[in-house]
Formats: structure tokens, C-alpha cells, sequence
């Protein structure tokens, strides 16, 4: 990736430093806004939550500092993109560096050797707030920005070539020694935390179980046509799989939206309700098609096993069960009242500005992306 | 939790400049990827 950041690209040193600075401008930036987002949703999800959140944050770190570990693999969630090509001849040199950086800063679309970003993501979500997870993130993308110096001696193609093939090789013994130190001082930062912090489980229960279903759901929508295979594969009869398309995604959307409206407890009863008709369907699957059951679920689009379909079920009924048995933390939204006659308009103008915002962020993520590969 | 490191709880803090910490680590490891 780096070798589209060289001086070789942009025709000489002196465009180069100015293309560099805003490529680290770009990571910096998204990476930042990154970490507010996610400050964001877990304040909406009711974090910080307390002993729970920082068990949960020392427990990813231990994960991920052993996947560290030669011989020992901890699955990193990634969508191994590449910053389109396009971008570079469609756009002028200061727009397209600007977005490359903007690209590579937010680590999770393009590839991540390490779980470091997971831990430093789950703590700007345990955070709750927008300020802590963008100081936690955004070095992640001045360091991915800046680490493009490396580039800055490379005259020839062929030198770029050189680079990368160097970068390549580099061991990884390295790299695995710093990142794996540094969670393992993380982690045991946050469970010195816990030990001094509130209870917090029913506020993490429900957050978790919001946060489960509401990827279920968009990872459907995502890819609504692997879901419409998954479906088909079911064999289920023609009206029941036509509304499952987007019946299914829009049930599972509800969980969060009643979690994040002040209704944890409706949202686990709900979430107990669709698990119990999974259930069954993976029963009737395992009845149907043997020991390998067609699952949409997450994202993932293979066959799974039903013995590990009745587990997760079973986990995640677990987690709805402790939310609707345990009290209900305070609610971290309430619904405004009625507008006053003065605040209609006002209001009416917001919502279509939300709405016109949305839609722009959709179709320009869509056609900023059409270039991109696999 | 981590709220807190912003009104002075010392631990709080040292947790998040170790997550600052761990993310420019993370950051500057991303180089070596394709």
C-alpha cells in the first residue's frame, strides 16, 4: 500500500511532502472521527459499563495478545480492501491523498495483521464517550499516516517495488513483541480498573446483545443477495422466503432500536422470541440437510454446523435472559415530547436534512468504493 | 470507565495513554501489510 504514497507518484519531492502531510491529515481525521463514532454508540448503548466493560476490554486484549504468539491465531475482523486505484487519476493529487489516508485510517476495511485496533476500538465503544475514543484512535491513523515516510527516499518504480518487497520480508517477530506488549499492559490496566469500578452487567448484557443483533441484521442488508441464497437453500415455501428477505433483518434491527430506546427489556424478550423461531429453523435445517446447516448469520454465508448453531443460540438466549431478568439500567435516551407549533418546522427541516445527509453518505460511500478490490 | 481519565483518576489515565499507546503500535504494524 505504501508504494502509492512515494515521491515517484507525485512527480517529485516537493508535491510529495505536501501529499504526504495530507495523507496523514486524511488518517488522522477518519480515524479520529472513528473513534467518535464508536464513543458515540457505546453512550448510546449505556457505556461506560463499568466492571463489566473493563473485564470485557481485558479479556479481548488477553485474546488478542496471545494470538501474538507463534503457532497461535486470533481471527481479526477485517474487510481486506484496497484504496481504489481510480481514485488517483480521477481526482487531483491533493483530493486523492487526502482520501487515501482517509481510506487506510479507519483499519478495518483494508487489511490488519494485528488485533491491537479490536481492543483499541472495543475501548473507544466502552469508553461512552466521543472525546475518549477519538484521543484512543486517532493514533492509529496518524501512525498508519506516518508511517508512509518510509517511502520518502523512493525515486524510481523500481525502488518502490524494492520497498514493498522489503516491507514484506521484514519479520514478523518484531512487531508481534510490540503489539503483544502493549495489550498486555492494556489488559492489565483495565482489570486494575475493574477492581475499583461499579457492577455494570446489566448495562454491558444489553449492549452486547444490541450490538450482536444489530450486525446481524446489517450484515444482511449488506449483502442481501448472499442472504437471498441462504435463504433459497433453506428450501422455505415461497411466501415465507420472499418475506424473510427483509423481514428477517428488520426483526433483528428492532432488538438494538428498543436496547437504545430505553426498552432493554422488551428488546430481550423480542431477541428470545427470534431466537426460539432460529432455533427451530436450524432444527428443521439439521433435519433436512445433515450435519451441515446454510447459515446467513453475521455475514458469514458457509454451512455450519448444527451443534455450534444451537450453541451460539443458546449464548446469545443467555444474554437476552440476564437483560429481561435483571434490573434495567437507567435508560441513556429518553424520547423528546411533542414539538411546541414554532418547533414543527424546525423539526420537519431536520429530519429531511438527516435524510438528505444520509442518502449522500450512502451513494458517495457506493461510488468511492466502485473502484475498490477484493 | 475510561470517562474517568479525563477528572484525574490516575489508573483511568495510564489506561488511556496505554491505549494511545497500543493504537499508534497498531497503526505503524499496519506498514508491513499488503
Amino acid at each position: 500500500m505504501v508504494e502509492t504514497i512515494t515521491p515517484v507518484v507525485y512527480g517529485g519531492r516537493a508535491r510529495w511532502t505536501a501529499a504526504f502531510a495530507l495523507h496523514v491529515a486524511g488518517a488522522t481525521a477518519s480515524a479520529a472521527m472513528f473513534g467518535l463514532i464508536l464513543g458515540g454508540v457505546g453512550s448510546l448503548l449505556g457505556a461506560p459499563w463499568g466492571r463489566a466493560g473493563a473485564i470485557a476490554l481485558a479479556a479481548a486484549a488477553a485474546v488478542y495478545a496471545l494470538g501474538e504468539l507463534p503457532r497461535i491465531t486470533a481471527t481479526v475482523p477485517q474487510l481486506r480492501r484496497q484504496v481504489p486505484d481510480w481514485w488517483r487519476e480521477f481526482f487531483s493529487w491533493p483530493v486523492a491523498a487526502t482520501l487515501y489516508g482517509a481510506g487506510l485510517g479507519i483499519g478495518f476495511f483494508t487489511y490488519l495483521s494485528h488485533g491491537t485496533l479490536v481492543v483499541v476500538a472495543l475501548a473507544a465503544l466502552a469508553s461512552g464517550d466521543p472525546l475518549v475514543g477519538a484521543i484512543v484512535v486517532a493514533p492509529f491513523g496518524l501512525a498508519r499516516g506516518l508511517s508512509a515516510a518510509r517511502a520518502s527516499g523512493v525515486r524510481t518504480q523500481e525502488a518502490s517495488q524494492r520497498l514493498v518487497d522489503h516491507l514484506a520480508e521484514t519479520p514478523e517477530r518484531g512487531r508481534s513483541i510490540a503489539n503483544g506488549s502493549a495489550l498486555v499492559v492494556v489488559g492489565g490496566l483495565s482489570l486494575v480498573t475493574a477492581a475499583g469500578a461499579a457492577d455494570g452487567w446489566g448495562a454491558f448484557a444489553t449492549a452486547a446483545l444490541a450490538l450482536a443483533f444489530a450486525w446481524a441484521a446489517a450484515s444482511k442488508v449488506a449483502d442481501v443477495r448472499g442472504w437471498r441464497r441462504t435463504l433459497a437453500a433453506h428450501g422455505l415455501p415461497r411466501g415465507v422466503g420472499a418475506a424473510a428477505v427483509f423481514g428477517v433483518p428488520t426483526a433483528e434491527a428492532l432488538v438494538p432500536v428498543l436496547a437504545v430506546s430505553g426498552w432493554p427489556r422488551a428488546a430481550a424478550i423480542w431477541a428470545l422470541v427470534l431466537l426460539l423461531v432460529f432455533t427451530v429453523e436450524a432444527l428443521r435445517a439439521w433435519r433436512r440437510f445433515g450435519p451441515h446447516v446454510p447459515c446467513g448469520c453475521f455475514g458469514g454465508r458457509e454451512a455450519v454446523s448444527p451443534a455450534a448453531l444451537l450453541l451460539r443460540n443458546a449464548a446469545l438466549a443467555g444474554l437476552a435472559a440476564t437483560v429481561a431478568l435483571r434490573p434495567a439500567p437507567p435508560p441513556a435516551f429518553s424520547w423528546p415530547g411533542w414539538p411546541a407549533p414554532g418547533e414543527v418546522l424546525p423539526m420537519v427541516l431536520a429530519i429531511v436534512g438527516v435524510g438528505v445527509a444520509g442518502f449522500t453518505a450512502w451513494t458517495a460511500t457506493k461510488w468511492l468504493g466502485g473502484g475498490a478490490r477484493p | 470507565m475510561l470517562t474517568d481519565a479525563l477528572g484525574g483518576d490516575a489508573v483511568a489515565g495510564a489506561l488511556v495513554l496505554a491505549l494511545v499507546a497500543a493504537s499508534a503500535v497498531a497503526g505503524w504494524s499496519a506498514l508491513y501489510g499488503p
